[in-house]
């Protein structure tokens, strides 16, 4: 097993951008045939580590070459089962992107796909890198793709959206690259094994703490620091939502995971019950905002901003479980955060994609402007209902494993938060049935929609696939719990050096 | 000493004064004179590298001059830097009616004073060299008669100009009355150290108290001319009034050089022994810093705007410097390489376009570049990227050198207090992207643009520079590294 896989994986999207950027110029069927094939070539790549991936092991395929000898920076990628999932997951959602930009619009195929693309490489890098330095590099790159993607292929609005994006980001990056370079100069290297040996006090440990939360909760989004990302939602086209809710939000989650926890345990310990609360106000609060949403696109950049909330509760409330609680549970709650960012990528992903169609269609956001669209569009709006059952949490599809995991994990921790957790369930039902209302039944309001036809074959396609893998993980979550539970395990260890 | 390490300059010189004489035959033949200065650039750079590698790596000094390993790279560069602003000056010399012969004399007498200035170790020929690199500069800016701004720069820039050259000279005779000697290592006098270890202004003896007024001046003078603040009132000028080709010159290897010399000038230096000279460093690059990110921010002028961003870059570069250590002043040279290549390209890029029958003149010119000229819009964005510190491009390698420096030398307070000053030029870089990439249709201002094939080229090699040091920034550590004695 001597082929570099992770580098192939990572540099694949690199190359798959610079092809695209070369096409611009050549026909149309030339520019989606070669984008779709490269895609495919990316997600068979995948498949091959995922097939010679081994449960039972930590990091896998490490690949460690000599990068900047003078800060002791290594070009050093591995990969374990949470980064795995998230590679996976970041390869079906490009593929899907790419399929959706081909089947949408009529011009500019390659410069979006050479976005799209760019974005893929950064944020593979991001998964699969084991050395701080290198995690930074594509971190705050992937930065530059989406800042470019939404200002050149976004809305009207598009400038105040990618500049509020690019600067929120920005903001918290910077302390988070102070952080880095502080942890690489104290422990000699950059390798996240070295981050994780380090013995830190608790002021250190608070400060990097801070740092960290502002970059990954910025990123997530987390409460306070959310508003970037519905403008960012409205703004960007349709693949450009999708890879901002299924692949970039999950970065956050990710640096929580591979920083926060393992970094700054004391400080975590600390800081858990702040993080649960407000992970519980941008459940019930933003739930609430979501409900009074008038431009769907914005509802479903609310909705994920309310369930990236599972997330940071899911993580943090393991601090707060009493020492009596079994091992088990514990692996249950920090796996229902793994599958519940791969099930909102997918499910929001669906959502953004579904919309798209039928905003390629009329052209309008409002939700006013729809009504009795089931009756056009029937097949289309079947697989809408689907998405949105998965995004409420409906017990058969994905959306149910990771927040029923979640909320089982925060049972053990305390009961009033585990019943106000609930609530998300059915906040999430109101505000996306009120939207199905809305949109799919009644009368037919905008005589426009009588003229739209219903989605064809290749629609039809992109959002069965979407839907076999909604279906299938929500049928048997063990794809992803049984090849992260070791990357589980290490993690649930993690929290308990911080508990003693 | 033996002579033939200054073969290199020997040669530019006599081809200088060739050119001189050439002017007889040939009289005012652009293109040829081009050609011939090109042709002396090249043989100059290919026998500087025989020289190198003749040379082994060591150190040779006599009283003026050292030849050393960092002094021989900080001279291919500045021949790069020079031989760009030779192939860039084609179009303004037709367009403004420069005096073709005289124009290429003072480029390439400034390359022989940069290279000669790179390296001194004595405080005569250091001055003697630093007049021979500056004065072609104002002459540079003014040689464009017909311009208003441009005799204005020129003015404003020899009277500051010689006014900070009057600062260091004081500041010399001071250090020199002291010393008695006029070795630049006076400064790392061993005599004095004990006494200024404790020394506050008002309690020393008359001699140090000399001694260090003496290093404050030369240190002053050497603010003035890297154009920090409170000793920046010539840029904006000088940016604004100068021809694109010369400013690309003023903002790039000058500051090399001057970083070179504040190294050999303080490295190591007894005033190092001093915290509070380290102190009064970081104030000066903490304030540049925020005077010169917040300035650009509300600039509509596009060199103005740059002016004001160099001020912030060179404040960082002092942070480093400040550090008195060997780490900080690699990291300053590194970074200053960096930041220089990058600003150059800028201005060389923008050199060429015309937009309306005209340079370009307000940021909102570059409307819409991306869709008339995307390769030189590409050109501009990996460089905006790259003076804003973000990966994969050099400016982030650079920045995190020196951060590194700062945080590992204690000074995390101050590493963290430059991130803010960062993110308010954020906003005007991007704003500036926007302009170039994210217009339609019609909002698109005409911009034409004129590049010889050779001046692609030089383009082309400045955007590899800031994309390969942004992926793999050993290669340029390495080369900068171990120049400073540990």
């Amino acid at each position: 097993m001597n082929i570099p896989i992770l580098s192939l994986i990572l540099w694949h999207g690199l190359i798959a951008a610079i092809i695209m950027s070369q096409l611009a110029r050549s026909s149309i069927w030339l520019q989606k045939s070669t984008a779709v094939i490269i895609s495919m070539l990316g997600c068979g790549l995948t498949g091959y580590l995922w097939y010679g991936f081994i449960p039972n092991q930590a990091f896998q395929f490490v690949e460690k070459v000599p990068w900047i000898a003078h800060l002791g920076a290594f070009y050093h990628l591995g990969v374990d089962g949470i980064s795995l999932n998230l590679v996976i997951l970041t390869m079906i959602i490009v593929f899907l992107s790419i399929l959706s930009i081909c089947v949408i619009q009529e011009k500019n195929i390659a410069s979006a796909c050479t976005w799209v693309f760019l974005v893929q490489a950064m944020s593979i890098g991001a998964f699969l890198a084991l050395d701080g330095l290198l995690f930074y590099l594509f971190w705050e790159a992937s930065l530059l793709p989406m800042f470019l993607y939404i200002g050149l292929c976004g809305g009207g609005n598009r400038w105040f959206a990618a500049r509020k994006y690019f600067l929120f980001s920005l903001f918290g990056s910077l302390f988070f690259l102070v952080s880095i370079l502080y942890l690489g100069l104290k422990a000699g290297d950059f390798s996240f094994s070295s981050f994780y040996q380090l013995q830190l006090n608790l002021n250190e440990q608070l400060l990097l703490f801070t740092a960290f939360t502002l970059a990954f909760a910025i990123k997530l989004p987390m409460f306070p620091l959310h508003s970037w990302l519905p403008d960012a939602h409205t703004q960007a086209s349709t693949s450009g939502s999708m890879l901002l809710a299924a692949i970039l939000l999950k970065l956050g989650g990710y640096g929580f995971m591979r920083f926060n926890l393992p970094i700054t345990p004391d400080a975590s310990m600390l800081l858990a019950p702040l993080m649960t609360v407000l992970s519980i106000i941008a459940i019930i609060y933003i739930g609430f905002v979501a409900a009074v949403q008038s431009d769907i696109k914005r509802l479903i950049a609310y909705a994920s901003i309310s369930h990236m909330g599972m997330i940071t509760l899911g993580l943090f409330v393991a601090y707060l479980m009493p020492g009596s609680v079994q091992e088990s549970t514990r692996i249950i709650g920090i796996s229902g955060v793994l599958v519940h960012m791969i099930s909102h990528g997918l499910s929001s992903a669906g959502l953004f994609l579904c919309f798209g169609l039928v905003y390629h269609r009329l052209g309008t956001r409002d939700i006013k402007d729809y009504g009795g669209l089931m009756r056009v569009m029937p097949i289309y709006s079947g697989f809408f209902m689907l998405f949105i059952l998965s995004n409420i949490g409906f017990p058969g599809t994905a959306g149910f494993v990771g927040e029923f995991f979640v909320i089982y994990a925060t049972c053990a921790a305390n009961l009033w938060l585990a019943g106000l957790a609930v609530l998300t369930m059915v906040l999430s039902a109101t505000y996306s049935l009120g939207l199905v209302k809305q949109v799919f039944y009644g009368r037919v309001n905008n005589m426009q929609l009588l003229t739209v036809m219903d989605i064809n074959w290749s629609e039809k396609l992109l959002l069965g696939l979407l839907s076999l893998m909604i279906i299938g993980v929500g049928i048997a979550p063990d794809i992803i719990t049984a090849s992260s539970v070791h990357a589980i395990k290490n993690t649930v260890l993690f929290v308990k050096s911080g508990q003693s | 000493m033996q002579i033939h390490y200054f073969l290199a300059e020997l040669l530019l010189i006599i081809g200088l004064l060739g050119l001189l004489l050439l002017k007889q035959i040939v009289k005012n033949h652009e293109s040829q004179t081009r050609a011939y200065v090109i042709g002396l650039y090249l043989t100059t750079i290919v026998l500087l590298i025989w020289t190198q590698a003749d040379f082994n790596g060591k150190t040779i000094q006599d009283g003026l001059f050292i030849v050393d390993k960092l002094s021989l790279m900080v001279k291919l560069l500045v021949l790069g830097f020079g031989l760009a602003t030779v192939v860039f000056f084609d179009q303004p010399i037709l367009r403004c009616g420069l005096p073709v012969v005289e124009t290429y004399f003072l480029i390439g007498i400034q390359t022989v004073g940069m290279m000669l200035t790179i390296a001194c170790v004595n405080w005569i020929s250091l001055f003697v060299c630093l007049e021979l690199m500056y004065l072609p500069i104002y002459a540079l800016i003014g040689l464009h008669t017909t311009n208003r701004d441009a005799q204005e720069a020129a003015c404003k820039y020899i009277i500051m100009g010689a006014f900070s050259t009057g600062v260091l000279l004081y500041g010399i005779s001071l250090i020199y009355a002291v010393s008695g000697t006029f070795e630049l290592q006076a400064l790392i006098a061993p005599s004095l150290t004990t006494a200024l270890n404790k020394a506050t202004f008002l309690g020393l003896d008359p001699e140090q108290s000399l001694f260090l007024i003496g290093g404050l001046l030369v240190l002053i003078a050497l603010c003035f001319k890297l154009g920090v603040v409170p000793f920046h009132l010539w840029v904006r000028d000088v940016y604004e009034g100068g021809l694109y080709a010369a400013v690309s010159l003023i903002a790039s290897a000058p500051k090399l050089v001057l970083v070179l010399v504040w190294s050999r000038v303080f490295f190591d230096s007894e005033l190092s022994s001093l915290k509070n000279i380290t102190w009064i460093i970081f104030s000066i690059g903490l304030v540049s810093m925020f005077f010169g990110h917040f300035l650009a921010l509300v600039q509509e002028r596009i060199r103005i705007l740059l002016a004001y961003s160099s001020l912030a870059h060179m404040g960082f570069v002092l942070l480093a410097l400040g550090l008195m250590s060997q780490m900080g002043h690699e990291a300053a040279m590194v970074y200053t390489i960096g930041y220089t290549v990058t600003i150059a390209l800028v201005f060389l890029v923008l050199s060429g376009m015309i937009v309306n029958g005209r340079r370009v003149v307000l940021i909102e010119d570059l409307k819409g570049l991306s869709i008339t000229q995307p390769s030189l819009a590409f050109l501009l964005l990996i460089a905006i990227f790259s003076l804003l510190g973000l990966p994969p491009f050099a400016g982030f390698m650079l920045k995190v050198r020196v951060l590194t420096a700062l945080i590992e030398s204690q000074y995390l307070g101050i590493a963290v207090l430059t991130l803010i000053p960062s993110v308010v030029a954020a906003c005007y870089y991007i704003n500036m992207i926007h302009l170039m990439y994210f217009q339609k249709g019609n909002e698109v201002s005409i911009v034409e643009s004129h590049y010889s094939s050779i001046q692609s080229l030089l383009l082309i090699t400045g955007g590899v520079f800031i994309i390969g040091v942004g992926i793999y920034p050993s290669e340029l550590f390495q080369w900068v590294s171990g120049f400073y004695p540990s």
